[in-house]
């Protein structure tokens, strides 16, 4: 990605950052009587080509968009997909202020086929994913070797599962389960 | 709530490192974090400090007022200890009446400046079975990130003894600084994984099997402990949690 | 406001207050953004006497959930004084004065702030005053809309707030405790600098239109000068960010075509 004419100028909210006969107004900023002003605090990006005029956040909310890599836990598991409440954004320590319920679709849990959801994950999973979806409705892929079931407990004891090869195991029921499993299952690190 | 699934994540994390010996903040097991005490924050108390323990941070303030004495000590003033765990500090914590959580921690370090006779309670009579100093410190938590036990505790005692009993304003003729003779600091530990962590982060406490809160004196001797979560200890382990705090709160200590 | 005549002098022979302060001055006031570390976004202010700490939290999920808007969201303030914080030692939790101030002061935010990007979520603004000494509903008030843009949320101005008033037949800014307990008038007011709309506005006393109108305006002027110290602790706060920002700007980077 290329990136456009940062004018590495610190603004803050009610600051006049350009007049909209030359820009339009971008995040971060609002227009007001014929004039663009920023909306938050951070870094003044006018952008000549575009003619938009943008402020990069130093402390953005987190408003889930399409790229986003998130933390979700499992809620339901039907046939066709699994229904997910997003947790956080990986790697931003704040609530998510946009929609939090989302779907993966049995067609996007994994880059090989799969017939149900149900048969890869079960809820109360923690899974890693990607938004490839956030309007209207947030949809996610596990598809990758980085995504999918992070932590996942025993479907019948509740106790967290070890990993055994490419499958899930519970040592106090001597029971084995398939999960889509990412690559750091139960390696995950903050 | 949300919260509460990170810390499931964290917890495999935290125990791959306790196996190595390691803690995620780089401490040594017996290591408490950076501590800052700054006494006299808030003029409108008679005695106050803002201490920052990591990065949990407490104001504690004390105030004193003229009342009765409890009918049973009639030759001694009244201690009274609340703590405010606002939601400010944490979305963990909730607005309304102290729960549980607040309660505890408010009696745990009441516990140790009356056991500890941190205060000479004998000394803030003004009329024998009528009329007494009543003694308030209120804990008022900003920043959690763990152990609002020492935190709390080691404010307290930085507020105590900067404490001036303001007697003239109440007609009870000159202020006099506040009869200060011990001080009684607590020392927390954590059990996660059978092993014994002092000072836990707040990632570390959800995860804990078992706390324990050990104040001590000057002498060594032992005034306050409070055992806590749904874990146990073993005898030999509370030992060892007792010996640490002996010697880190001493440690503490030199720093009044 | 009290209002009774006392022989303590609050103007004196040079036209000078009690603290020494001209009519029209203000009490030291120094900001600080960015000071914990929970939160989304806070700010620290002493202003005189007082000691205030703002925590902004959100916007987050809706609690509790029938207060939701499909539409925006919902600025809650919480104003809370600390046990400690005041003279006569305060019982803690919310009296009728702290829930009046909150919903003010909510009131105040919501105006600046764009509630209709995030439906259906709370911002929660947590203002603790932790000493008082005369006017903290200003300060709390100024240090939660540094705290809001601490957050990143995103709102047309900042407000600033800051009270005038009326002591010994004089029109004066910013009262202090002894001029708030035996002063004759009161006048909190909450500002947007960027379009001079008023956000906030009580008063209390006695005042002609006149004096009224003196003290609005003195008020006014000061939360231009109160504006420029929240932007101040702004910028202070991504000082260290920007540093960087200004090596680069050293070689400035053209603009390239894309692929």
């Amino acid at each position: 990605m290329i990136r456009l004419a940062r004018t590495g100028k610190k603004v803050l909210p009610g600051d006049e950052v350009a007049i909209a006969e030359e820009y339009m107004s971008g995040e971060g900023t609002y227009e007001m009587d014929g004039k663009i002003y920023a909306s938050a605090v951070g870094e003044l990006d006018l952008d000549p080509r575009e003619k938009v005029a943008k402020v990069i956040l130093d402390n953005p909310p987190v408003v889930l968009s399409e790229g986003d890599v998130v933390l979700a836990e499992v809620t339901d598991a039907k046939p066709a997909m699994a229904i997910v409440t997003v947790i956080e954004q990986e790697g931003r320590d704040r609530a998510v202020s946009s929609e939090t319920l989302a779907s993966v679709h049995v067609s996007k849990l994994s880059s090989s086929y799969v017939e149900d959801a149900g048969d890869v994950m079960r809820p109360g999973d923690i899974i890693r994913g990607t938004v490839i979806q956030a309007d209207p409705s947030v949809q996610l892929s596990t598809a990758g070797p980085h995504f999918g079931v992070i932590r996942a407990l025993c479907s019948r004891c509740r106790t967290p599962m070890e990993r055994k090869g490419r499958q899930l195991y519970c040592e106090k029921c001597d029971r084995t389960e398939n999960r889509k499993l990412a690559d750091d299952y139960r390696s995950f690190m903050k | 709530m949300g919260k509460d699934v990170v810390a499931d994540l964290k917890r495999d994390y935290i125990s791959k490192l306790l196996a190595k010996g390691a803690r995620a903040d780089g401490r040594r097991f017996d290591e408490m974090r950076p501590l800052k005490i700054e006494t006299g924050f808030v003029r409108s108390a008679e005695g106050s400090a803002r201490v920052e323990l990591g990065n949990t941070q407490v104001v504690v303030g004390v105030k004193l007022v003229t009342g009765e004495p409890f009918p049973d000590t009639p030759n001694s003033g009244v201690l009274t200890t609340n703590a405010e765990l606002i939601p400010m500090a944490s979305d963990s914590f909730e607005g309304g009446p102290p729960d549980q959580e607040s309660i505890e921690v408010a009696r745990v370090i009441d516990r140790g400046i009356r056991e500890g006779h941190a205060v000479d309670m004998s000394k803030l009579v003004i009329e024998p079975g009528k009329e007494v100093w009543i003694m308030f410190v209120d804990v008022h938590v900003l920043d959690y990130d763990g152990n609002l036990f020492d935190a709390a505790n080691i404010g307290a005692n930085a507020a105590l003894k900067t404490c001036i009993v303001p007697a003239k304003r109440a007609g009870k003729g000159e202020d006099y600084q506040l009869p200060v003779q011990h001080q009684p600091i607590s020392i927390t530990a954590v059990k996660i994984d059978d092993k014994i962590l002092i000072d836990p982060t707040h990632d570390e406490e959800r995860v804990a099997e078992a706390r324990l809160t050990v104040a001590t004196l000057e002498t060594g001797n032992l005034c306050a402990m409070q055992k806590g979560l749904n874990g146990a200890f073993k005898l030999d382990e509370v030992f060892k949690v007792v010996e640490l705090s002996r010697k880190i709160g001493s440690e503490v200590r030199s720093r009044f | 406001m009290g209002g009774t005549p006392t022989d303590l002098k609050l103007i004196d022979e040079r036209g000078l207050r009690i603290d020494g302060r001209r009519p029209d001055e203000m009490r030291p006031l120094r900001i600080e953004a960015g000071v914990l570390k929970r939160a989304d976004g806070s700010a620290y202010v002493e202003w005189g006497q007082n000691k205030v700490m703002a925590a902004v939290y959100g916007p987050r999920e809706c609690h509790p959930r029938h207060l939701q808007n499909p539409e925006r969201a919902l600025v809650q303030c919480n104003y809370n004084m600390a046990s400690f914080s005041v003279e006569d030692r305060k019982r803690p939790g919310p009296d009728r004065r702290s829930h009046e101030i909150s919903k003010i002061i909510s009131e105040a935010l919501t105006h600046v702030v764009f509630t209709e990007y995030f439906p259906r979520t709370s911002i929660d603004v947590y203002i603790e005053v932790l000493q008082a000494n005369a006017g903290t509903r200003c300060a709390g008030l100024t240090a939660a809309s540094v705290a809001l843009a601490d957050a990143g949320v995103p709102m047309k101005d900042l407000v600033a707030a800051c009270a005038a008033g009326k002591v010994a037949d004089t029109v004066v800014l910013d009262l202090g405790k002894e001029e708030d307990n035996s002063g004759q008038a009161d006048i909190p007011l909450g500002y947007v600098p960027r379009t001079g709309e008023i956000v906030l506005l009580q008063m209390d006393g006695d005042l002609s239109p006149e004096e009224f109108d003196k003290g609005v305006r003195m008020a006014i002027d000061a939360c231009r000068k109160v504006s420029e110290i929240q932007r101040d602790a702004l910028k202070r706060r991504y000082s260290a960010s920007s540093a960087d920002v200004d090596a680069a700007q050293a070689v400035p980077e053209m603009p390239k075509e894309g692929p």
